[in-house]
């Protein structure tokens, strides 16, 4: 008996200190991750439109913005989507930026136009500018962005026009030959017109589309590089290397350097503000503000997704406080676009033709229904 | 004389048939389509550009 009590102690005491030591468990921390915050809120973001705003903060143990912590983050878009393309098809399923850089203040901020509808994927990569200052870790974020609502209300104006196209088409066809119609000889005339008309589309839609897309000296799928440089007194030296022909779907890499003329020495910590414009509506597609490295550099790699030419200019405030002006050096990207594929042109135009052809039925069997042809 | 004739009848009659009719309509309305919504033709491409890019499903680059 007594045995039996001891036993029943000790199973007590030690159902006690484990349910004690999970209670201490579930205080301690959540793991670091990352908290991410845009302008303006993703659910407001609209494809190809503005660019947004990326505040990516870093954070530790007990969710305080970590101090000294070197990011790497990949921008990844939505996968393709065949069955219902976007603007972009060549763009679907890649990369659109690739960016190591320093958080500042404990934070990482960038702007980037988001051309796609679809749910990206922001893949980050944290690791500690001093070895052992925290466990370096990596998230992947999903970051969804609706359709454009303006394509919506479209594609029902879409579809009523071809519906009542077609429905005027079947309206015609099931009035047969009836003479208070029109005469054989009007209609046969319509006919040759109809046949004339399809071979002349037909001969300028080969030919636009067996035409190359750009004429440019470069080879294709290589990747050019320049370098541009821009002194200013003996303060600063800038140059800025990297991609000048770029590919839709391909990420084109960037590199700016900062050194001191005088000594050649590099610039570390040189804060940089990179920005991308369009050059065709003037439109910024991509700004960061960064700071040099060691090495006085900075690399970076963005896609140009929207085939235009751009300008990628990249400012830095040179050490001395009597320099008023900021030293500017920049550098034009040429970008070589493809046509959407054929695939994916034709299964929009199936659709189309699907709505023109119940058009058809529906006007067809209309006008048989009210009006039966006499002649047949 | 006569088989021209006859031959130019049938054409007429298979020309005018609902089936050849429905053919060349759709035909037709499909390159038309093409032609605004997908063709790279350069002076089409720029007048309806910003058309394209607010039509769903429409694939523009």
């Amino acid at each position: 008996m007594k045995r039996l009590d001891y036993a029943s102690l000790i199973l007590v005491a030690c159902a006690t200190v484990l349910l004690v030591s999970l209670g201490l468990s579930s205080s301690v921390a959540s793991p670091p991750g990352l908290s991410v915050y845009t302008e303006p809120p993703l659910d407001q973001v609209t494809p190809f439109a503005e660019a947004v705003e990326f505040e990516i903060v870093p954070q530790g143990q007990d969710g305080q913005a970590l101090a000294n912590a070197q990011v790497h983050l990949q921008l990844h878009t939505p996968a393709k989507t065949p069955w219902f393309s976007t603007d972009f098809p060549w763009v679907e399923g890649t990369t659109l930026l690739d960016l190591e850089t320093t958080a500042v203040q404990g934070k990482v901020v960038f702007d980037q136009v988001m051309p796609l509808r679809g749910t990206y994927q922001l893949e980050v990569d944290v690791t500690p500018t001093t070895l052992g200052l925290f466990e370096p870790f990596q998230q992947t974020l999903p970051l969804r962005i609706h359709e454009n609502s303006i394509k919506y209300r479209n594609g029902v104006v879409l579809l009523l026009v071809l519906l009542g196209v077609g429905a005027l088409g079947g309206w015609v066809i099931a009035g047969g030959r009836r003479e208070v119609d029109a005469p054989d000889s009007v209609r046969l005339l319509l006919s040759g017109g109809c046949g004339v008309a399809i071979a002349a589309l037909l001969t300028v839609n080969l030919t636009a589309e067996n035409a190359p897309a750009h004429q440019h000296d470069h080879p294709a799928h290589s990747h050019v590089a320049a370098t541009t440089e821009a002194l200013k007194g003996s303060q600063a030296g800038l140059t800025l290397s990297g991609d000048t022909y770029a590919f839709v779907g391909q990420l084109a890499t960037q590199t700016v350097t900062a050194t001191n003329p005088q000594t050649g020495q590099p610039l570390v910590n040189a804060p940089l503000t990179i920005r991308t414009v369009s050059l065709e509506d003037d439109e910024l597609i991509f700004q960061h503000r960064a700071k040099t490295d060691a090495q006085g550099q900075f690399t970076w790699r963005e896609q140009f997704f929207d085939a235009t030419t751009h300008q990628v200019m990249v400012e830095v405030q040179p050490p001395s406080a009597t320099m008023a002006q900021p030293l500017t050096v920049s550098q034009r990207v040429e970008v070589e676009g493809k046509q959407p594929p054929l695939l994916v042109r034709f299964i929009t135009l199936s659709y189309m033709l699907i709505v023109v052809g119940l058009g058809v039925a529906v006007g067809f069997q209309t006008r048989r229904f009210v009006s039966p042809d006499p002649t047949a | 004389m006569a088989s021209a004739t006859r031959l130019w009848q049938r054409t007429q009659q298979l020309t005018l048939s609902v089936p050849v009719q429905l053919g060349l309509f759709m035909g037709l309305s499909g390159l038309v389509i093409w032609t605004l919504y997908f063709s790279p033709y350069p002076p089409v491409h720029n007048a309806l550009h910003h058309i394209r890019h607010t039509t769903p499903g429409v694939a523009c680059h």
